[in-house]
């Protein structure tokens, strides 16, 4: 150890010299009621909405009712240490958290306290929690991709640096997955990832540190962590902490993208804290602020001008539907607030074709312009295709002998799109990978290949490239375009390599 | 400690009525012989009883009080005994001090302190919390030796804490961060 006897003595020796403390006038109440996370506060006539207020004992809280006679405040720790007639103070400043470089590679709760054991996170900077989202001089049109490494979505729904678009189904279908393999996949494109989760099993938290991981995630990922069994407030709280831990970052010219799992879990925390404060129920008995709940934490990302460093946040909430209804409160609030969505379904998880993203009903409402050219080129009509070959395919169950050439090719050839978009979890793809594919799709070079064979022809066809045409796969990368070169020199090496497997 | 709004109501329309009649100094009479209603819980909860009838109740008041309060007062008790908010007269009764207070610009300090305060720490405690006040201050001295040294004002709402107590507390978490 570095560090001896006498070193300690003479730092808290400093630490005790250098010690100051202002005495001020501060407002204080006492507690005339307390329950379910919440403390009545008698008192506290100066306090402002939204400030911070500490407990006897240490606990904070947050005022967030102010009445006629009584403050109502959310408690953020163990609502049993608080009884009545307990004094409480004002703090005169809304709620900040630590944030740094530091926290890379952290678990930490709702207040950015760590939670891994891992020992305290160092930190000279605080950010206050709930801030107002960029303005309109700040902000720069999004027009870099943030490569998810998932075919279906990169090809088809692309999201860019800065755009806010949301994974939308029912229980079990993947929508964590897609955040996790986006998360996967900006190892090699650095981009600093937070993963807020709220309200979720802690075990399911695990194992998600567990996957980012093994997959060496955790080198660049912030996992801000709310779970079940924490107070409302908290889980209430983590969203804003994980936004202000990003907001960080991205104030620094870099890029963030930031991972909401889910805001329905979130919805559900604030209607309960709201409910117990007496707030009045409106809609399926949220609140009357519930749309501006999730719509002032969205627009917090941004991607900011050249002036401001031009880093952008990136948001990927998740919504969890119940029975596939998205015309249910929360959903339609966050549909409208995000610049596209994710739709998934369950018929096409149980039918094996995961991620089970429905092409027809996901959009990206700013996603192409920051979508790659060659990715334009090679995946330009896929979207269209998919959706025409799902209504066509229904007509199809009924026979296809009457069917005319050109429906039978597109429903080959749908198939064929419907296999080559199948991607297993935690395997992002790269995007020179992906466009290869793809080019192979969209000129047919796989339309003679047997449906159940094409996953295989996928793996070999990398394998193949990797070994022997690694420059041309370095210049789709680099270029980011097909011109006739490339197109060319592709279209032959796809040829070669279906000879030397035939 | 809770103060309802209704009380607060009924206190701001005495004061106002008080004010007009000139009477500040009968209401405050009226209210300290009031004390043998607001200190007997039972006799507040027989006269909020909604089933009894309120001649029963205006019989009480009379047999109780006499003729040791005003007419306003009584009609006072009669009106809350009426609507069974009986149990509202104690913090009808402090708001109303209070609002006495702030109309004779008047800030009660209460100060906590570890020891005894000798006569000169008085007048320059006093001169110096005189600038929280607009007006004149009225303290009120209480011993804690849990404060260890200094002092704790309590203004109202507000607090000035200059306690050796608190300042450690503060060390305390200094040295942990």
């Amino acid at each position: 150890m570095g560090i001896k006897g006498e070193n300690i003595a003479s730092i808290i020796k400093s630490q005790i010299e250098n010690f100051e403390y202002q005495t001020e006038l501060v407002d204080i109440g006492t507690v005339v009621e307390v329950g379910d996370g919440v403390a009545r506060i008698h008192g506290l006539s100066g306090v402002g909405a939204n400030e911070l207020v500490e407990f006897e004992g240490g606990i904070s809280g947050i005022a967030l009712n102010l009445e006629e006679n009584v403050v109502g405040a959310v408690i953020l720790g163990d609502p049993l240490a608080i009884k009545e007639g307990t004094e409480v103070r004002g703090l005169g400043r809304v709620a900040a958290i630590p944030v740094g470089e530091n926290f890379i590679g952290r678990v930490v709760d709702g207040l950015a306290n760590p939670i891994d054991n891992k020992g305290t996170i160092e930190s000279t900077q605080t950010r206050p929690t709930e801030v107002v989202a960029p303005d309109v001089a700040s902000r720069q049109e999004v027009n870099v991709p943030l490569q998810t490494g998932v075919k279906a979505i990169d090809a088809m729904i692309p999201i860019g640096r800065g755009q806010r678009e949301l994974i939308i189904g029912d229980r079990s279908t993947g929508k964590t997955s897609i955040g996790i393999d986006s998360i996967i996949n900006q190892a090699k494109e650095d981009v600093i990832c937070i993963y807020v989760s709220i309200g979720q099993k802690v075990g399911k938290v695990a194992q998600t540190y567990g996957i980012l991981e093994q997959n060496g995630a955790m080198g660049h990922t912030i996992i801000v962590a709310a779970n079940a069994s924490d107070p409302a407030p908290m889980q209430f709280l983590a969203p804003y902490t994980g936004c202000a831990l990003g907001e960080f970052f991205m104030h620094q010219g870099k890029d963030v993208l930031i991972v909401y799992d889910d805001l329905s879990k979130h919805s559900w925390a604030y209607r309960q804290m709201s409910l117990i404060l007496k707030r009045p129920p409106g809609r399926e008995a949220y609140p009357g602020d519930v749309f501006y709940l999730h719509s002032r934490l969205l627009e917090r990302a941004a991607r900011l001008s050249k002036e401001l460093g031009g880093g952008s946040l990136t948001a990927l909430p998740i919504i969890e539907t119940l029975a596939g209804d998205v015309s249910a409160y929360i959903p339609t609030n966050v549909i409208s607030i995000t610049d596209g969505q994710i739709y998934l379904e369950p018929e096409l998880f149980n039918s094996g074709s995961r991620p089970a993203i429905n092409a027809g009903l996901s959009v990206s409402r700013v996603g192409s312009t920051a979508q790659t050219k060659a990715m334009k080129t090679v995946a330009g009509r896929l979207r269209l295709d998919l959706a025409q070959y799902r209504e066509l395919s229904t007509f199809a169950q009924f026979g296809t002998e009457d069917l005319d050439q050109s429906t039978k090719s597109q429903l080959e050839r749908g198939s064929k799109a419907v296999e080559v978009l199948k991607q297993n979890h935690s395997s992002p793809l790269s995007i020179e990978k992906q466009i290869i594919i793809l080019f192979a799709l969209t000129n047919g070079y796989i339309d003679d290949i047997e449906t159940n064979k094409v996953q295989d022809f996928e793996t070999n066809l990398y394998e193949y490239m990797e070994l022997h045409h690694q420059d041309l796969m370095k210049s789709i990368s680099e270029q980011k375009t097909i011109d006739d070169e490339i197109s060319s020199k592709l279209s032959n090496s796809i040829t070669e390599f279906k000879k030397s497997i035939a | 400690m809770k103060t309802d709004s209704s009380s607060q109501r009924f206190s701001q329309a005495i004061f106002s009525l008080a004010l007009e009649n000139n009477a500040i100094d009968t209401w405050l009479t009226n209210f300290n012989e009031l004390e043998i209603i607001t200190s007997n819980m039972e006799l507040i909860s027989l006269l909020d009883r909604p089933d009894l009838d309120i001649e029963l109740k205006t019989k009480i008041i009379k047999e109780l009080l006499g003729t040791s309060i005003s007419p306003e007062a009584f009609n006072l008790i009669h009106l809350l005994s009426k609507r069974n908010i009986v149990h509202t007269l104690k913090s009808l009764i402090d708001h109303f001090h209070q609002l006495v207070d702030s109309n004779k610009q008047l800030t009660r300090i209460t100060i906590e302190s570890a020891t005894k305060l000798n006569p000169d720490q008085k007048t320059n405690l006093e001169a110096f919390l005189a600038q929280f006040s607009k007006g004149s201050i009225k303290t009120n001295y209480l011993i804690n030796d849990t404060l260890i040294g200094g002092f704790i004002a309590k203004i109202g709402d507000r607090i000035l804490d200059a306690s050796i107590k608190t300042r450690l507390k503060q060390l305390n978490q200094s040295l942990k961060n």
